[in-house]
């Protein structure tokens, strides 16, 4: 299942591996889908529709796949593909973080001390 | 406040041709800035004792200075062109043109005239020299656009902080802290025509300085006829408008599908004993869209 929605060409800059692949998938498919789960989604909370619809819909939504979810995507570090401590701001883990800031990589990090 | 010294070297070249005119009429326009040069770097100490001495205001100021340095140009049009940068003293400072010499001092500026502000620049660095250089030069140049600002004026710095493991795995006890501080500078435009505003901007844009960035709040007026304005100017920008337009529609396959008798066709009109639902069960396409 997952292949079928994995694309044909990756665009992806950086570290590369299974996992990154898989949520570089995730997001593409989330994306793709999003109007349709959207739909779906008004049509399950629309009281004035009417029930035999709205339950229609929630089987629908319930039975698309898994990576059209949005919970699905995970930040990843660019760097080394770690997927705990990453930092938001540089995207980065943060054992490649440090050694980034430690070589001057990031512009205006620095050692603090106060 | 302000050093005077570059103005009164820009204000000298109008009130020597004024002064002088009766025997200047006859010499170039071109000769006087060099001839000028020795002049000036011999009278910034004097410039500077008439401001310590007399708290005037700074237009007098300027006036008795520039009256001061006018007087013995007549000698020094006396002589050839070629020998009048010679001609000056040994002892003085070297001859130094007045934009650098601006560039040592404090940058001018223009009094407000009705203190409304049109635009305000904000600054934002990592690096504090970078950022005072690239402030000052758009104090600078505001200045010679005739555009009256104040600052550069600090605003508050955005500190973050992060704290990490040293390690790559586990050893929660030996951490590192890493900051970044974000320094910003306010620079505040006055009573500027939008058209000026506008070439500052774009010349700062032009000329900007690695690791500085930029974010402007312009304010305009406008007449209470916005509307007939905005009007006025669709009519000018109709055709390049059209051109780009001309690229966006609904290609030939989607032709059929916005066909109005089609689409009433496959409704269903609404007849005696079928229910408003029934037409809405029949016009909700189910098909996936991808």
């Amino acid at each position: 299942m997952a292949a079928a929605f994995r694309a044909k060409k990756l665009d992806l800059g950086g570290f590369i591996n299974v996992k990154i692949i898989r949520d570089h998938t995730k997001r593409k498919v989330f994306e793709q889908f999003e109007p349709q789960r959207q739909a779906l989604r008004y049509i399950i909370r629309n009281t004035s529709l009417p029930q035999r619809m709205r339950t229609q819909a929630q089987l629908q939504l319930s039975q698309m796949s898994c990576y059209t979810r949005p919970t699905q995507i995970k930040n990843r570090c660019t760097m080394g593909g770690v997927g705990k401590g990453v930092l938001r701001a540089f995207r980065m883990g943060r054992f490649q973080f440090r050694m980034n800031a430690l070589e001057g990589n990031l512009p205006g990090v620095k050692k603090a001390s106060w | 406040m302000p050093e005077l010294g570059s103005r009164k070297i820009q204000e000298l070249p109008e009130i020597k041709e004024e002064g002088v005119s009766a025997s200047a009429s006859a010499s170039p326009t071109i000769p006087p800035s060099p001839k000028q040069t020795p002049q000036r770097s011999n009278k910034t100490p004097t410039s500077r004792k008439a401001r310590q001495d007399k708290s005037k205001s700074p237009e007098e100021e300027v006036a008795a200075i520039v009256s001061r340095s006018v007087q013995p140009l007549p000698q020094a049009e006396a002589n050839s062109d070629a020998d009048a940068n010679t001609t000056s003293e040994p002892s003085t400072p070297p001859n130094v043109p007045p934009n650098v010499l601006a560039a040592y001092r404090t940058p001018l500026r223009h009094p407000l005239t009705h203190g409304v502000p049109v635009a305000q620049l904000q600054l934002r660095s990592y690096s504090v020299r970078n950022l005072e250089f690239y402030a000052d030069f758009a104090v600078r140049a505001a200045f010679y656009l005739g555009l009256p600002c104040t600052g550069p004026a600090p605003l508050p710095r955005r500190r973050e902080r992060w704290t990490v493991l040293k390690s790559n795995f586990v050893n929660k006890k030996a951490q590192e802290n890493f900051e970044r501080i974000t320094l910003k500078r306010l620079v505040t435009v006055f009573d500027g025509q939008p058209e000026v505003v506008e070439v500052w901007l774009a010349f700062l844009r032009k000329w900007q300085f690695y690791g500085v960035g930029m974010k402007a709040n312009v304010w305009q007026w406008e007449g209470l006829d916005v509307a007939g304005k905005m009007d006025r100017d669709f009519s000018a920008l109709e055709k390049e408008l059209d051109d780009k337009l001309r690229l966006f529609g609904f290609n030939k396959s989607s032709a059929d599908k916005n066909d109005l008798l089609r689409i009433m066709a496959k409704q269903g009109h609404r007849q005696v004993g079928v229910g408003m639902s029934e037409v809405r069960e029949g016009s909700r396409t189910t098909n996936d869209p991808y």
